[in-house]
């Protein structure tokens, strides 16, 4: 189950990510609390998903959490892009 | 940071990328399916139906130990490997110079089971580090691995500014270069942290043979705790006397490493070592408890301490992956197949960026059929040697060769189509042909293991199902590319 929470921050990340950078991913830009709102997200979201993954065994938990990383990025980025297109 | 920088470093990375993309491409492509090679070799010896997590009987322990010492009487070194969650048979194997052969047992009844000869997944990673061409071969490799930094370093140099806002920026419906531009970095950012651990857990695995300090190193170290040393008479005499039983051995090694279960038994005439599995942590170590022989009382354990070799324990562990559970293992697949991504549109890139400028040039045209002859030659091969595997007759003597040669003879074959379309300014002549066959053998995979191996489909079929997925994967992004080369007019 780790895999998938991990996950699932990230995304929730990558989200907050593309909401900060509005001109490039083809967002209104957001309100001065959305805009903290979004900040706090893009960083507690990783960290938190460190706990969840530090929780396994060390060498897997950090594994786990790169991958996650790599696969929400590019789950995101796809939807990003068949968003525009 | 200054634009000529910024410029030397675009000219190493094209050219360094290119240069040992060319063949990074294939040793990524390979080591992606080596974390999959146990399954592998299982997919393409159907006859072995042995189902996971098999518990291991006395009687296939008895019966492999029989097998042991008749070959030890013929003067054969072997070695048993013990069963695990991803080959659950009992294998007394020896090295016939090419790779490791021998005889499998049933854990549960100690029949031995008639496979079929085949190079299985442990060709992949033969090819991965050694490129089938032995220490040669692995030096080249690693040579690859550091010129792959090198691109890697220059590469997230040149795109500093913008690796964190545009982390997740892909503009599909942008100028076809921009695309693949856009492809290139969003793989190759995401992944970097794989990337960059495994090749650089892959070049310090073999670093020894392309630095030349090793020699000192070899002087510098410790003395290590030598084997029991035996007299020859006695060691004959050992030898000629049937090997104790197993089982209570491997319960005493077990209590001697720790708790970790054992992974392999190595036997010489007057002794035994019983070796830690290489699944039971990420450290890969090679700690082994001695047993004399033939009465089998423990000699002593042998650990590795010390942060160094832990340190080396844990590189060679994460490039390994081998202490990955299933999950872990199918991520460290993906990763590997977006990092091949990265280099595969790469070398794209790099001719696209070229072409209307060098486009009429023979290093041109050389450069797009190696290109052409990397990304769609080698998987038609590996396609093919799979198909190969399951057309040709199960006891065909040389079968093994065989495979190994139509994996060759096809890429041979792929790379000189691809150089007859190259010299001909054909720009999509070789890609659509090879991809559309990649799209053919990779979609008929299922059928071809439904039709000849029906029961071991039946048996094992989340383990047939994985595999033949991975064809079907390779067809839908192969005719993918096709489609879009086709539809593209610019």
């Amino acid at each position: 189950m780790t895999f998938p929470a991990t996950f699932l921050l990230w995304l929730m990340a990558f989200s907050c990510h593309a909401r900060l950078h509005p001109h490039r991913y083809g967002f209104a830009p957001l309100a001065f609390h959305a805009r903290h709102m979004a900040i706090t997200g893009r960083i507690a979201a990783p960290v938190v998903a460190l706990a969840l993954a530090a929780r396994l065994d060390g060498v897997t938990g950090v594994l786990i959490w790169f991958a996650s990383l790599s696969i929400a990025g590019l789950c995101m980025a796809l939807w990003l892009a068949s968003r525009h297109h | 940071m200054r634009e000529t920088l910024r410029t030397r470093l675009g000219w190493l990375h094209g050219w360094a990328g290119f240069v040992a993309g060319l063949l990074a491409a294939c040793i990524f492509m390979t080591g992606t399916l080596s974390v999959f090679d146990t399954e592998i070799t299982r997919w393409m010896q159907p006859e072995n139906r042995v189902p996971a997590k098999t518990a291991l009987t006395d009687t296939a322990l008895d019966a492999a130990s029989s097998l042991i010492h008749e070959q030890q009487l013929h003067g054969v070194p072997v070695f048993l490997a013990l069963p695990s969650v991803r080959s659950p048979t009992l294998d007394v194997l020896h090295y016939d110079g090419r790779q490791f052969v021998g005889t499998r047992f049933d854990p549960r009844t100690g029949m031995p089971i008639p496979v079929r000869a085949t190079m299985g997944g442990t060709f992949f990673f033969s090819f991965h580090y050694t490129l089938l061409e032995g220490v040669t071969g692995t030096r080249i490799v690693n040579i690859i691995g550091v010129a792959l930094l090198v691109a890697i370093i220059s590469g997230t140099v040149i795109h500093i500014r913008a690796l964190v806002p545009d982390i997740v920026r892909l503009r599909l419906s942008a100028a076809r270069l921009r695309g693949w531009l856009d492809a290139h970095l969003l793989a190759g950012v995401l992944v970097l942290p794989f990337t960059v651990m495994i090749v650089y857990t892959g070049v310090l695995v073999n670093a020894g043979l392309i630095l030349p300090a090793t020699s000192l190193a070899h002087l510098l170290a410790p003395e290590k705790p030598g084997t029991p040393a035996t007299s020859g008479t006695k060691a004959a005499t050992a030898a000629r006397r049937p090997l104790p039983p197993l089982a209570p051995l491997l319960a005493i090694a077990r209590c001697s490493l720790q708790g970790r279960d054992a992974g392999f038994i190595l036997f010489s005439p007057d002794h035994l070592s019983i070796y830690a599995s290489d699944a039971s942590g990420p450290f890969l170590t090679r700690d082994h408890a001695d047993f004399s022989l033939p009465d089998g009382r423990l000699l002593g354990a042998t650990t590795t301490p010390g942060p160094v070799a832990h340190a080396m324990q844990v590189m060679h562990g994460l490039h390994y992956a081998r202490f990955a559970p299933l999950g872990l293992r199918w991520l460290y697949f993906v990763s590997g197949l977006c990092a091949t991504a990265t280099i595969a549109s790469g070398l794209v890139l790099f001719l696209m960026k070229r072409r209307s400028r060098s486009g009429h040039r023979i290093g041109f045209r050389v450069g797009e059929s190696l290109t052409i002859a990397t990304l769609t030659g080698l998987p038609i091969s590996i396609l093919a040697f799979l198909w190969c595997n399951h057309l040709l007759p199960a006891s065909m003597a040389g079968r093994e060769r065989l495979e190994t040669g139509c994996f060759l003879g096809i890429w041979i074959l792929c790379t000189g189509h691809a150089g007859l379309q190259s010299s001909r300014l054909h720009m999509n002549a070789a890609w659509r042909p090879q991809l559309r066959l990649i799209g053919l053998l990779g979609g008929g995979l299922p059928v071809l293991d439904v039709l000849t191996c029906p029961r071991a489909v039946y048996a094992l079929p989340a383990l047939h199902t994985a595999l033949d997925g991975m064809g079907l994967l390779a067809a839908a992004t192969a005719l993918y590319v096709r489609h879009r080369l086709g539809s593209d007019r610019t």
